[in-house]
């Protein structure tokens, strides 16, 4: 508290001279780092009834995913599945569609789902990605599935 | 967050569709397959990792640098920091490798500390980066993640990337525009190809000017900033968005400026049909 009040002394005693008439000229430099944030990334959820497989042996059943990014930089989100995939009984394959709209198969090199054109400087919330996987009654039987979906955002 | 990918035999409750009973998949009547979660939950989770890129210029001195994480959600949060090499291919995709398998590798010339981070609610905390100076350019990237680990199912990890690259002091820039071309499949847009021909990475941006066969600029559209790493190409792809052409024959003409004391420039046709 004494300090305060020799400084507040100190600043009215300065603020009593001429001060209007001198000038300083002076650099400011203000530097803002990049920042990328990520949230909310959602779990992959397929509808049980979204597999017939009495009806189609085979068939092709779509799931949807969003995350949320912010940064004041472009940025991208890509989708890698690490070393493993959906492996059960059988393996069971999923696919995510990139940023061209073409499907990949989720693995360990990294599809973008979300470029640099879409997620550009600011805030993108609950942005879609799509999944996919191929069940076919001869290979895939009951069981459980296991693996990993990593989510990277990174600048451009 | 855990995600559980099931697939389950002779739920009695399913749906059943007239005509479906026996026949030829009779044994698998009630077969359903199953790939999913029980309960759906948000990664609440939300962390910033700042700065995402960083240039070290070394001389004879170590260089260092902080990253920054900052814990955005209500709940604390642990986190795994780790190492990767990294390439890009022209099309500006990654390709991530473990440390030390890349032949621009940091490996022996990078420390990163902590490997893990517990950061409580709205807390930041700090990852130290260490380079050591040697002759030549190397580049890494340093992940932030967070993974929910499920004892059964699909873990799902968030992870934020933050590239590190080390260079001999200060280069010049070296790059020129290889490519240019016009894409009227869809909505007009300008393909450039640009190539960093130096040993430092180069961060481009610019614009591409709209002119007609007269010279006269129609429009200027910018080119977003984006990074190449040394020896290597980027392809881009500049949508011609918030101008109006009328049908016609237009010349494109890419201006990029990548930090050297001269710009790079590309041009090229475009048509616009009625």
């Amino acid at each position: 508290m004494k300090k305060l009040m020799i400084a507040a002394l100190a600043m009215a005693a300065f603020g009593a001279t001429d001060v209007a008439a001198q000038s300083v000229n002076g650099n400011a430099t203000v530097n803002i780092p990049q920042v990328l944030s990520i949230a909310n990334a959602t779990d992959l959820a397929i509808a049980e009834d979204a597999f017939d497989l009495v009806s189609n042996a085979t068939q092709t059943v779509t799931a949807s995913t969003t995350v949320d990014t912010r940064g004041n930089v472009p940025h991208s989100v890509e989708v890698t599945g690490g070393a493993l995939t959906l492996a059960g009984s059988n393996d069971l394959a999923l696919e995510v569609q990139n940023a061209g709209g073409t499907w990949a198969a989720v693995g360990a090199t990294a599809v973008t789902v979300l470029d640099a054109t879409t997620l550009t400087r600011g805030v993108h919330a609950a942005q879609p990605i799509n999944f996919r996987t191929e069940a076919d009654i001869s290979k895939h039987g009951p069981g459980a599935y296991t693996g990993t979906i990593t989510y990277t955002v990174v600048a451009n | 967050m855990a995600l559980r990918a099931i697939m389950s035999a002779g739920a009695e409750t399913r749906r059943a569709a007239p005509g479906r009973t026996g026949g030829r998949f009779g044994a698998f009547r009630y077969l359903a397959l199953v790939l999913l979660l029980a309960v759906p939950v948000q990664a609440r989770a939300q962390f910033s990792v700042y700065p995402v890129q960083v240039q070290l210029e070394l001389g004879s001195s170590v260089g260092t640098q902080t990253l920054t994480v900052q814990n955005q959600a209500s709940d604390p949060l642990d986190l795994t920091v780790y190492v990767n090499d990294y390439d890009r291919d022209a099309a500006g995709d990654h390709q991530y490798f473990p440390f030390g398998e890349h032949p621009s590798s940091c490996e022996g010339r990078l420390e990163v500390f902590p490997d893990q981070l517990s950061i409580p609610a709205g807390g930041i905390a700090e990852v130290r980066v260490r380079v050591r100076p040697e002759a030549g350019t190397c580049w890494a990237v340093v992940f932030v993640e967070r993974r929910t680990q499920a004892p059964t199912g699909i873990t799902v990890a968030q992870r934020i990337g933050a590239k590190i690259i080390a260079t001999s002091g200060v280069l010049a820039g070296e790059g020129r525009v290889v490519g240019m071309a016009a894409d009227t499949t869809a909505e007009p847009a300008a393909l450039l190809a640009f190539a960093n021909e130096g040993r430092g990475p180069l961060d481009v941006e610019g614009e591409i000017e709209i002119r007609s066969l007269e010279g006269e600029v129609v429009g200027v559209v910018p080119v977003e900033s984006f990074r190449v790493l040394p020896g290597r190409q980027r392809r881009i792809r500049v949508p011609l968005n918030g101008v109006t052409l009328e049908p016609g024959r237009y010349v494109l003409v890419g201006i990029l400026d990548f930090g050297a004391d001269y710009l790079a420039g590309g041009q090229a046709m475009l048509e616009v049909r009625p």
